[in-house]
Parts: structure tokens; sequence; C-alpha cells
């Protein structure tokens, strides 16, 4: 078994190259020879996270002006130009960073180079541009609110962090969508977009030493200042919460959430490892005692959001048809609870062990994909080497560390539990 | 039989082999071997999809392809999902309209195991009672939760409008009422007329050595009976001579539309033309509909069209959702739209589309999952082994009048349906020559 694990984490390391140009961009390069193609991208360190009250929304908002032109490309130019040259781009924004892509042929990349690099320093955010696209991104948040679940979620989010800013949606508070300015776009733009405050991944087709030169030719000249981020931390709950969330739908809902450990912690394997052995797969514990078993529920899944500051414990449970929401919760209750007192099986650790080992060599099969993972832990977990040592911390957890993490973290006063009702339900 | 996929265009994966294999029992193997990382890749298809539900037992071949992992003569359900996720692979059941199948993934030394789970899955299912009853439980419940989404409302609604008594006109999922009344009997009499080897095609991609596949395919699939089938092919789908509305109430802040009608099946001589044509107007950011919709009015976030398109028939949908009263002005632009490319596409509009898709084409299929994916769709449209081989000079030879053709053809600004999910009534849509129905 030892030799099996060490083989297959040799395996699975992820080779990054990484290059630091003299104004603080980081480049960070994944080859992968299998296919033409590269995939270009751009991660500011700027998110959700980063906006005040009042303000919600505003890194959204730019992402979406950035695409709208800039001293060089009219609005729309730039997806034109990437579409022309057969490629596919979009962007995202997250509670820590925001993201702009494009994946194309391995002979035009250096197009998608010249673009970010122009939308780094040149964008205009004309005026006649914002007031058109803040009513699309308005319609976006409504799109969100009329989805069953996304606004159950929010209000999760704003009861389970009392006053940390991972409480604000990513879209913002519709009241914010509409306050925000041009203004203020164009002041959040200049803040944080700058070499200093960036990461460019490109996976793919290339070489470290092809792409380094590239990204130097069109980045190289612009200045970089680094932003101080402060980080922020949600005290401690003193006790359950409890809320109930009133909606037009015909099938309710339940979550249960519970504040984790930052991104870097010790404990952060044992709780993916716990997470898996509840929920990940037809053979995990949720779908065998509580979907299937008791047939309390269409699904009960376990979701560790890890964050960079305070992570979060979801489970989030549909009731099948008559079941009611205090029965699912006491079943998943107690399932948490099984693990406080007795010990996961070797069976089951050594599949938590198997299925992190097998996902993180599954996730090497795209070039854009294994690009945003390296982003996201060079930004998000602590630098992108972490991608490489979680895997091996997954391997060492025992189970007297995921009975610990259990009874540290999944307790009652630590916990927020929200029910997802019919309008009519009084 | 073999294709070299050559240097032909600046794109295409440099030596990757596609090729087609028979199994002595009629099962057809697509392969293609890529050693990038030890992972593998299969897709398992039987033609035996939602369009094949016998009438009043719609949902019926859905859960067909859910019982293939609840229970086999050799293992329970809870044995053939321990059996996979104890390797970390994956092992899932779909039902599409024209097939049902599985999905896996697993890393390439478990390739004895994928292989011995899928023929086991697809050739010994039980159909145990107790699985059947839990099977139907569970979906009647995801039915029911689907009822509170309104782009599952919108999609639902929509094929009901326009495929009207076809067997298109259900989604795969069947409703709560036709999926109650499913009989064990009912799943085991479908399985027994369409599970045959000459009605499966399997597509594996990765880390493996083909002839060795091969044989162990030959040798777990050896007893599984030919059997001549009768298709019972659906009838032709019957356009509405008129343009119909309905709107689905909705206590929501938007209205969901979803404007169409019926459009091309699988085969058709054209549709690369077509698919052409859909580029410009709502298949991509630069196209007429997120153009005119998004960027110029900002009416929506969500604006573009598409074809969904099946061995037996097809629609065409154009699809916005925007704030209650901007709704008839999303229809009237959607029409604007489509007349827009019947009558005035240009030259830089045809050449910006082929190089799209010439470029686009390698992403298509950049990973094993794409490539098994590009692979299915190969085989199951009958595009040739040498589609991707001649993709680009075929893109390449498309011209405006054939897209212009393509657009007066399939596209029907003057009768359409019109479907809106929302809290509307017909006279806030103030577009002419609709005939509202219930």
């Amino acid at each position: 078994m030892l030799n099996i694990v060490i083989l297959m984490i040799c395996i699975q390391q992820v080779e990054v190259q990484e290059f630091t140009l003299d104004n603080g961009l980081k480049l960070l390069v994944y080859e992968d020879h299998f296919a033409p193609v590269i995939s270009v991208q751009v991660h500011y360190r700027v998110g959700s996270y980063n906006e005040p009250v009042g303000m919600t929304g505003i890194s959204h908002i730019l992402e979406h002006m950035a695409f709208k032109g800039t001293k060089r490309y009219g609005p729309g130019e730039y997806n034109l130009l990437i579409e022309e040259a057969g490629g596919i781009e979009n962007a995202f924004t997250s509670v820590n960073r925001t993201v702009y892509f494009a994946n194309l042929g391995k002979d035009r990349y250096e197009l998608a180079l010249k673009l970010e690099a122009d939308r780094m320093l040149n964008l205009l955010l004309a005026e006649d541009q914002f007031m058109p696209e803040r009513q699309v991104i308005m319609e976006e948040r409504r799109l969100r609110e009329n989805d069953p679940y996304s606004s159950f979620f929010e209000q999760l989010d704003m009861i389970s962090y009392s006053i940390h800013p991972y409480r604000h949606p990513i879209i913002g508070f519709m009241a914010d969508i509409e306050r925000v300015t041009r203004d203020d776009v164009y002041r959040w733009y200049r803040k944080y977009y700058n070499p200093a405050n960036a990461v460019v991944v490109v996976a793919g087709d290339v070489t470290g030493d092809e792409a380094y030169h590239a990204v130097r030719k069109y980045f190289g000249s612009l200045r970089g200042k680094e932003i101080e981020e402060i980080p922020f931390e949600e005290p401690p709950q003193r006790g359950e919460k409890r809320f109930e969330y009133k909606k037009n739908v015909q099938t309710p809902a339940l979550a249960i959430q519970n504040h984790t450990v930052d991104i870097v912690h010790e404990d952060l394997c044992a709780l993916d490892v716990l997470s898996m052995i509840l929920s990940q797969g037809l053979s995990s514990r949720f779908e065998l005692n509580i979907v299937r078993g008791q047939g309390l529920a269409i699904n009960a899944d376990v979701y560790h959001l890890k964050y960079k500051y305070g992570g979060s414990f979801i489970v989030f449970a549909v009731p099948q048809t008559g079941v009611n929401l205090s029965d699912l919760e006491t079943a998943i209750l107690k399932g948490i609870d099984s693990l406080k007192t007795v010990e996961v099986t070797d069976a089951e650790l050594e599949k938590a062990r198997n299925q992190s080992l097998a996902s993180a060599i599954y996730q090497q099969d795209s070039p854009a994909g294994i690009g945003m993972r390296i982003g996201w832990w060079e930004i998000e977990a602590g630098g992108w080497r972490n991608l490489n040592q979680y895997l091996e911390e997954i391997m060492n957890v025992e189970k007297d560390d995921i009975m610990r993490v259990a009874q540290t973290y999944l307790t009652k006063g630590n916990r927020t539990v929200g029910y997802l009702l019919p309008e009519e339900e009084e | 039989m073999k294709i070299l996929i050559l240097f032909l265009t600046p794109f295409v994966l440099l030596g990757t082999i596609v090729e087609r294999d028979t199994l002595d029992n009629g099962i057809v193997v697509l392969t293609v071997e890529a050693h990038k990382i030890p992972v593998i890749e299969m897709r398992a298809f039987v033609r035996a999809g939602s369009v094949y539900d016998p009438a009043g037992k719609e949902g019926l071949a859905n859960i067909v392809g859910s019982m293939l992992l609840r229970g086999t003569a050799r293992r329970s359900a809870s044995e053939i999902a321990e059996s996979i996720e104890a390797v970390g692979g994956v092992l899932s059941s779909f039902c599409r309209e024209d097939h049902v199948g599985l999905t896996g993934k697993v890393l390439s030394k478990d390739l004895t195991l994928l292989v011995d789970l899928l023929s086991d899955c697809l050739c010994n299912p039980v159909f145990d009672s107790s699985e059947f009853a839990r099977v139907k439980r569970e979906t009647v419940s995801e039915i029911k939760a689907m009822a509170d989404d309104p782009f599952e409302v919108s999609n639902r609604e929509f094929r009901r409008l326009v495929f009207r008594d076809h067997k298109l006109a259900h989604m795969p999922v069947g409703s709560d009422t036709t999926v109650r009344i499913l009989a064990r009997s009912d799943a085991q009499e479908y399985y027994a007329s369409r599970f045959t080897p000459n009605n499966t095609f399997l597509v594996f991609v990765g880390d493996f050595e083909k002839d060795s596949l091969l044989a162990r395919l030959n040798a777990e699939f050896g007893n599984w009976p030919r059997k001549e089938l009768v298709f019972d092919e659906p009838a032709e789908s019957v356009e509405y001579e008129k343009t119909v509305g309905r709107i689905v109430p909705m206590n929501i802040s938007q209205a969901y539309i979803l404007l169409g009608h019926l459009g091309p099946r699988y085969g058709t001589p054209d549709w690369l033309a077509t698919r052409l044509m859909n580029y410009v107007l709502g298949a991509s950011s630069m196209s007429r509909i997120y153009r005119m919709v998004r960027s110029e009015k900002g009416l929506a976030y969500v604006a573009y069209s598409y074809f969904g398109r099946y061995q037996n028939g097809g629609y065409f949908a154009a699809e916005v959702q925007t704030k209650k009263d901007m709704a008839a002005e999303a229809v009237i632009t959607l029409l604007d739209a489509m007349r827009f490319v019947q009558d005035s596409m240009g030259i830089a509009e045809i050449i910006r589309a082929r190089n799209f898709y010439t470029g686009y084409f390698p992403l298509t299929h950049d990973s094993y999952s794409e490539m098994a994916n590009l692979v299915t769709q190969i085989e199951s449209e009958g595009l040739g082994l040498d589609y991707i081989d001649r993709f680009a000079d075929d893109v390449a030879q498309v011209n405006l009048e054939q897209m212009t053709e393509a657009a007066r053809k399939y596209l029907k600004p003057d009768r359409y349906c019109l479907l809106i999910v929302g809290d509307l009534e017909p006279e806030d849509i103030a577009v002419e020559g609709i005939e509202w129905i219930e």
C-alpha cells in the first residue's frame, strides 16, 4: 500500500514553472503537450472579500466592465478578437479573486496576453457603457433570486458570518449594484489591477521559456504596486443560529453550516477527508444511510468550502416527498455526531485517500482546468506548491484526526441551521 | 477500420488515432489511445433513450438507466458503488433522448475492474423490486423539486409546446404521474427489448493498449447474445400552422422566454451551414442576439440561441430571461435577429464564424473526457471517422448562400412557438400575431 501511495503521489505531482517579473507580476506555467492549445489566465487578488459595506458587488461589476473597451480596443472588441482567433474567453469573480481567461490555439495565445496587458492598464469604463451593463448585472442578480436555492444560500452566508466580508454575496446586493457609480468602479480598477496584484497562468502546449518571454514582452513595461490585504477574522460563534427562509417553492430544503479553518490550517485535510466519507459518491455514508437507506432525501451533499480566511462546512439536503425537515436534520446530525465517537473504518479511510489521489490525476486532464487550480492555490491557498503538499497531507490523515476535527468544528455552538420553506407554510 | 489524424490543419492532434472495431456479438468499440496521464474515460451508449418510452410511461427509459447501477446478478447496488469508488473511480448512469448508458472514469491500473463492472451492469441488471421502488420514489421527488426552478420549467414546457404529441415532447425524466405508475415488469420488458450488444457502442479514451482492451471486452461481453431489434421509430413531428404562445404562471421577478419551433434532426446535410448561421445569430458573445439583447439594450444576462437535435427530430430555441416589463421588447428583438440572419448576413460574419469554428475545434477535444464526448458524438450522429480530419475543410467550404439558405429554411420568425414562464399575462406581450393557448 505504501509503495502504491508513493508511486501515485509521484505521478500526480503538478509541475509548475514559476517566474516573477521586475514589476512583481508572477507567472506560473504548466506544460501539457497533449493538444496544440493554450489557456491564458489572469488572476487578480481582489474579490468580494475586499469590498466594504455599501459597495458589495463592485469587483463583479468591474469584471463585466472589463470587456467594455480600452483606450486601444472598442467595447466588445476583446471578445471579437479572441473569437475570430477561434478562442473561447470569459471571466468570473469569487471571494478572493477575479479571473479572466482565454483558451485558444497555440500559435495565437499571445493575442490573449496582449489583450490582457491592455486590460490591466487601459480600461476606459465609459459611462455610456456602464449604464446598460449595470442593467445586465441586475438581471443576473434577478436570475439568482429566481433560482430556488441561490437566495437561500445567500441568507445562510449572511447569518452564519456575523461581520466577516464572506457574508456578502459576490454579485452584491441589488441596492449596492444600483448605487455604485462608474467613478467608484474606476477607482476600484486603479487600486487593484496592476502586475504586482496579479498572477498570470499559462497552461498547455508551451514551454516555460516561451511563456516567460511572451509575458515579459506584453506585461514587462507595466508598473506594479503591491497591495496589502488585511486579514479579517470572524469572531468565534457563541451558540447555534437557526433561520427559516420562505420562498415560492414547493419542495423545502435544509442547510447546516459550521465554521472551519483558514485554508492553510493543519486541520484542513482532515475536514476534507471527513467530508468525503460523509458524502462523496454513492457508497458514502449519507448516500447509503440517508438517501437510499432511510429514503429521507433526494440528496445530502457536503461542501467544505475552503476559503483563505476561514472555511465553511455545509450540508445541503433536499427531502424526498413527504419527509419533514426536522426528521432529515436529525438524521444528518446523527450521522455527523457518530464521527465524534466512533472511528471511521480502514476501508473508508483508504477509499477517501484513493478518491483524492485519483481526483488529483483526473484534474490534470484539461490544461485550462489545471491552470485554474494552480491559480486558485496561488492566490487563495497560500501558494501553488500547496497543491502538491495538499495531497501528501491528505494521505497522512488518520482516524483520530477525523474524530478530533468532528469534535472541534462540527459542534452545535458553531452551527447555523437554515430551513427553506414554501411561502404558504406558516 | 482506423484513421490517422495527421497534421492537415494547424490544430489537429498530431498522431491521434481514432479506431472503430466491432466485437463478435455486434458491440461497436471506438478507441483513442493516449498516454498523457494514467486515466481512462469510458462511455457506453445503448440506443434506448426516452424517445422510445411507451405512451403513458414517459420516464421509463430513465428509470431503466438508473437501475443499471442498482444491482446485478453478482453485485448489489451498494457493492457496485463500493467497488468503483474504493479505487477512486466514477461510474454513473444517464438517460437522454436517444440513448441510455453509463459513463466511467478510472486510473488505468483499474481498467479490468471498470470493464468487469461495465459488462456486469449492462448485461445483468436484476431490477430488484425494493431498489426499483426506491429509484421511482427518488425520481418523483426530483421531478417535484425541479418544478421550483424556472429554468427547468421553461425548458420542459417549451418542449411540450413545440413537439406536441411527438415522443420528443417529454423530457427524459418523465413526469411524476407517469413515473408513479411504472411497474418493475415495464422496466424488465423495456430492458429485454432494447439492451442488446448490436444496439450498443462503447468509447474508450486514454491510457490503455487497444488490442488487450478488445480481448478483454470480447471475454467480458462474449456471452451477451445478439438479438434482432424491431425499432418502432416515432412518427414525424407536426409543425404549427400559426404562431402560438403559452404563459406558465410563476411568481418570479423575471420572464423566462423561449422562442422557437421544430428544427433539423441528426444527419441533415446542411447542418454545418446551420451551425455557422446560428453562431452569427445567437451562439457567441458577438452574435446578433447577444449584442442586441444584452450589449446594446441591457435587457438580459442570458441571451442565446441553439438547435436541439436528435435521431428523430429537432428544434430551434432562442432564450432570454429579462424583467417582466421588458419581455415584449425582448421577444421583438429575438424576432428581429432571426430576420436579420435571413436577409442581411454579411461576408464579415461568415468569415468570423468560419474562423471561430476552425480555431475552436481543437478545444473540443483537448482532454480525454472531451475527446470521449467528441468520439461519442461522431458515432451517434454518424459523422464518420474522418470527421476530425475533414472538419476544417468542411467549415472552409461553407459560404454565405448556404448559411442564408439555412436561416431561411430553419428559422421561422413568422410562425413560431413562444413560451414564457413568469408573472405575466398575454396582454403584457404586445407582439402581433400570437394565438395564446392554455
